[in-house]
């Protein structure tokens, strides 16, 4: 699954990557392949906009660091972030109940 | 292109990318700075699953995606340093210019009169303008600040803003140049005419670099149309 699968979902799960630690980019990204079982492989390139934009509404902040003679810039959530990852994952448990009821069929079983 | 992003496909897509995001350089260098670190991190990456040098970072810039897409990505935030860089430096130099021109009207011989100073008609327009720049200028920072209302619409209101704070300014200060000047420049005093002469070249050259500075922000929010 590519980008085009995650979109709506993305900043949900950028937020979720950042839960557990501090990640740079190419971290977070690891850590979305790994956490999705290689589900999704995003662009990397997609990635990084998406970054600043949750950074610009207060959700992540970023730092600064030099690491092998190389600058990097490192995510980490804010209390705001943790707030809204709590939000969209209740959401997102409704929303998935939901479908997956559909999809397997309960509603059409109960339809008279 | 230059040499080193001619013969490095990591240098040239960044390059691509830095040619199409207009404004400061600071946050330009700064997203480009964080992007050269993810490319490396993906040829690395492609090296430690057995690719050779070349072909890994070639993967690596394919993997990453195209300079435009990238590019336009990364719009709202230049957008927003853009609009509070021109907010930023008209906050700074319209009391500067202002005090150079209230230096200039009280530096003119004791007792003499310049109607156009002094009448309460044109003290009324200065106070019009002061706040219609001030608050174009805090709509332009609210807009272009962090966790704006409208996320979606705030870098053009940004934009917008910045630009009609501008266009106001510049309006202030050819109605300086051209009420002022003249009354003032008949008073004598090397004084007066040194504080007269300050005057009108800052006003002058800010009305020139504003003019320039609201121009790029209308350009730059047509882009995201």
């Amino acid at each position: 699954m590519g980008a085009e699968a995650v979109k709506g979902h993305l900043d949900s799960i950028l937020l979720a990557s950042l839960e557990a630690q501090p990640l740079h980019g190419y971290a977070i990204m690891e850590a979305v392949r790994d956490g999705s079982r290689a589900s999704f492989d995003l662009p990397t390139g997609t990635v990084y906009p998406a970054l600043h934009r949750l950074e610009r509404a207060g959700l992540v902040r970023s730092k600064w660091s030099t690491v092998s003679g190389r600058r990097r810039r490192t995510y980490e959530l804010t209390e705001r972030g943790r707030r809204r990852l709590r939000e969209e994952r209740q959401a997102w448990k409704l929303f998935s109940r939901a479908v997956s009821n559909l999809l397997s069929g309960a509603a059409a079983g109960a339809a008279p | 292109m230059t040499a080193a992003a001619r013969s490095d496909p990591i240098e040239g897509l960044l390059q691509a990318i830095g040619s199409r995001l207009p404004g400061p350089a600071k946050p330009r260098e700064e997203i480009l700075a964080e992007l050269r670190d993810g490319l490396l991190e993906v040829a690395e990456a492609n090296q430690r699953r057995g690719l050779g040098h070349g072909e890994a970072v070639q993967l690596a810039v394919h993997q990453f995606g195209d300079a435009p897409t990238i590019a336009a990505a990364f719009w709202p935030e230049m957008a927003a340093a853009r609009a509070r860089r021109v907010v930023f430096g008209l906050f700074v130099t319209g009391p500067i210019v202002v005090a150079l021109w209230i230096w200039a009207a009280r530096s003119r011989s004791l007792g003499s009169e310049s109607g156009a100073f002094d009448s309460s008609l044109s003290h009324v327009a200065a106070l019009l303008l002061i706040a219609a720049t001030i608050g174009c200028g805090i709509w332009a920072i609210i807009a272009a600040g962090r966790a704006p209302l409208w996320p979606h619409i705030a870098p053009q209101m940004a934009l917008l803003g910045a630009a009609a704070m501008g266009g106001i300014a510049v309006v202030a200060d050819l109605a300086m140049l051209s009420t002022l000047s003249a009354p003032l420049a008949s008073f004598p005093g090397p004084v007066h005419q040194v504080a007269l002469a300050s005057a009108m070249l800052a006003s002058a050259t800010r009305l020139i670099l504003t003019s320039l500075a609201s121009r790029s922000c209308l350009a730059m929010r047509t882009m995201a149309t």
